[in-house]
């Protein structure tokens, strides 16, 4: 992601409007405000007829002109956002527990809901307010070990049989309440660490940040916001010009992506992979070059997926004066399995190396350095990523009990220790400095490597698939890999 | 500011933006990190170098990659941390 080197110019298929010294000039006056924020509805308009949801561009646009009112503003979008969206809880999940135990009749699981987020709310800000004082404490001082392990003690709590009836359905409704907001915190918990204090109500006014998040917070926690805030009206216009340049970009993708999966799945009808594996699975043994062709099909639409939905997150963060990076940049141009996992989905990537990598690597194995990159890698491509998964889909537990919900695990598990181990592999290799490599091993093997890893990978990618064995995904491998002596 | 840690700092910091082939030039306030010039491994190549040649410990510290995120940040840190003369 380093800028060209000096000298050379580059053929932009979208003009670099954020380059242009009177286009810079034109939006930090009222009529370039006004136009850009017609455009950026105009562009969310024309996005949303490809599913594309850039509705709250414009009002992102407009708070980043609202001046000292703008961190007051910022939560309070945040807050209506959340409102609009149920606050990220499901209450068909918290319904589910009230009837698992019967208690359908006389317990409302929507005030269940909102008396759950009231006390996780209350909670996030009384561990804010205290953390410095928390964190001199020894084997408190980590935000992340303690919040996992809080939760986890929670879910454990929930299902012991000593909560059978009312508490576990209270235990629930708070476990499925805390669970979208645990990684906020964990950046807010890190954030009140740092030398700057802030107030609480400006941390939990990021928590699922009004420009769009999912599990992962896009954007992280207030300092880094603070370090990519637009400090100037020049550096504002510049930020919203990269915005718009990126919505553009996006309206692009999305019309690419319509038509491969037009001409993908209409005109040549090659099926989806999970037809393909459920066929499988159901006995009808597709050709192998279908299944080879569903996985490189899928490869490619999720690549553009990613882009689409978190390049429109981007877009809105940068048009409300946030610089933040692009979340899937070129992935296809990384040269190793990290690489392209850090152009893949950026933030999440984040996520687990400020989280697991970080904290393991400057404490672990110091005096070897290769084990210690590895090992590092590890415990957040592996350890870190599948914890996060099982936080996500933690209702599985309550829907299934811990022995099917953790042995449904097992497909996912493998995913992840794959991934760890290839791109553990790929960080502690010498690095290939491409430049020199030439096109075909610089660019094109490269390439081929990484898509035919994650094509491979993917047959096991099944965070959700609680119906299918691990076994059952190896046997289609095998299937498809030609080894018969095992179908 | 330490002229000699100054001019090892950039130096090696030259040395990593020269593996992305960025030899754009490098202001001593501009940003490496936030602004992607490096990326996450290069962060890991630079708290290796810093902890092998100026004994900082950055399990006493805590990581925070804004203390490492220009080379006039990199030398306050390491000229307030340092466990060795860097003079």
């Amino acid at each position: 992601m380093s800028a060209p080197p000096a000298g050379t110019t580059q053929w932009r298929i979208i003009p670099a409007l954020d380059k242009d010294p009177r286009l810079v000039a034109l939006v930090q006056g009222l009529r370039g405000r006004v136009g850009l924020v017609a455009l950026m509805a105009a562009l969310s308009a024309a996005l949303g007829l490809f599913n594309v949801d850039l509705r709250v561009a414009p009002l992102a646009t407009l708070t980043a002109y609202a001046g000292p009112l703008r961190r007051y503003l910022i939560p309070l979008a945040t807050l209506l956002l959340l409102y609009a969206n149920g606050f990220w809880v499901d209450p068909g999940q918290v319904r589910a527990v009230i009837g698992q135990e019967g208690l359908s009749n006389g317990l409302d699981a929507a005030w269940l809901v909102r008396g759950a987020l009231l006390a996780v709310f209350a909670a996030s800000s009384c561990l804010i307010a205290a953390w410095p004082r928390i964190a001199a404490v020894p084997f408190l001082g980590r935000p992340t070990s303690l919040l996992v392990a809080l939760f986890l003690i929670l879910v454990v709590a929930a299902q012991s049989p000593i909560a059978a009836g009312m508490p576990r359905a209270i235990l629930w409704s708070l476990v499925l309440a805390f669970q979208p907001y645990l990684w906020f915190l964990a950046y807010a918990l890190v954030d009140r660490g740092g030398p700057k204090r802030r107030p609480v109500w400006q941390h939990l006014g990021i928590f699922h940040p009004f420009w769009g998040s999912s599990a992962t917070p896009f954007g992280k926690g207030l300092a880094y916001l603070e370090r990519y805030d637009a400090k100037t009206p020049e550096e504002l216009a510049i930020t919203q010009l990269k915005g718009l340049k990126l919505a553009c970009w996006l309206l692009l993708l999305a019309a690419c992506l319509s038509i491969f999966n037009h001409v993908t799945y209409d005109l040549l009808r090659l099926p989806h992979f999970n037809q393909v594996f459920l066929d499988y699975v159901g006995g009808v043994r597709d050709p192998r070059y279908l299944g080879w062709l569903s996985l490189v099909t899928f490869f490619a639409g999720d690549v553009l997926d990613m882009t689409l939905w978190g390049g429109a997150i981007i877009v809105c963060a940068r048009m409300a004066g946030f610089r933040l990076l692009r979340n899937t940049y070129k992935p296809l141009e990384g040269r190793t399995l990290a690489e392209f996992w850090n152009r893949y989905y950026f933030f999440y990537k984040e996520l687990l190396v400020d989280h697991f990598f970080y904290p393991v690597f400057i404490r672990y194995f110091r005096g070897h350095r290769r084990l210690r990159i590895f090992f590092a890698t590890f415990m957040a491509a592996c350890v870190g990523n599948l914890l996060f998964h099982f936080i996500r889909d933690i209702h599985f537990v309550a829907e299934l009990g811990w022995a099917r919900a953790l042995s449904g695990e097992a497909s996912h598990a493998l995913y992840t220790f794959l991934l760890a181990i290839g791109v553990g592999i790929s960080q502690i290799r010498a690095r290939p400095r491409t430049a020199r490599a030439g096109w075909l091993r610089g660019r094109v093997l490269p390439c081929l490597w990484i898509t035919t890893f994650f094509c491979v990978l993917h047959v096991f990618d099944a965070p959700t698939d609680r119906l299918h064995s691990i076994g059952q995904r190896a046997q289609f491998l095998s299937y498809i890999l030609g080894i018969d002596a095992w179908t | 500011m330490d002229l000699k840690l100054h001019s090892q700092i950039r130096a090696y910091v030259m040395s990593r933006l020269s593996l992305h082939g960025d030899f754009t030039p490098l202001g001593d306030e501009d940003a490496l990190f936030s602004s992607a010039r490096l990326d996450s491994l290069d962060a890991v190549e630079l708290v290796i170098f810093l902890e092998s040649d100026f004994g900082i410990d950055f399990a006493k510290l805590g990581f925070d990659l804004t203390l490492l995120d220009s080379v006039s940040a990199i030398t306050d840190m390491v000229s307030r941390h340092s466990m060795r003369d860097v003079a």
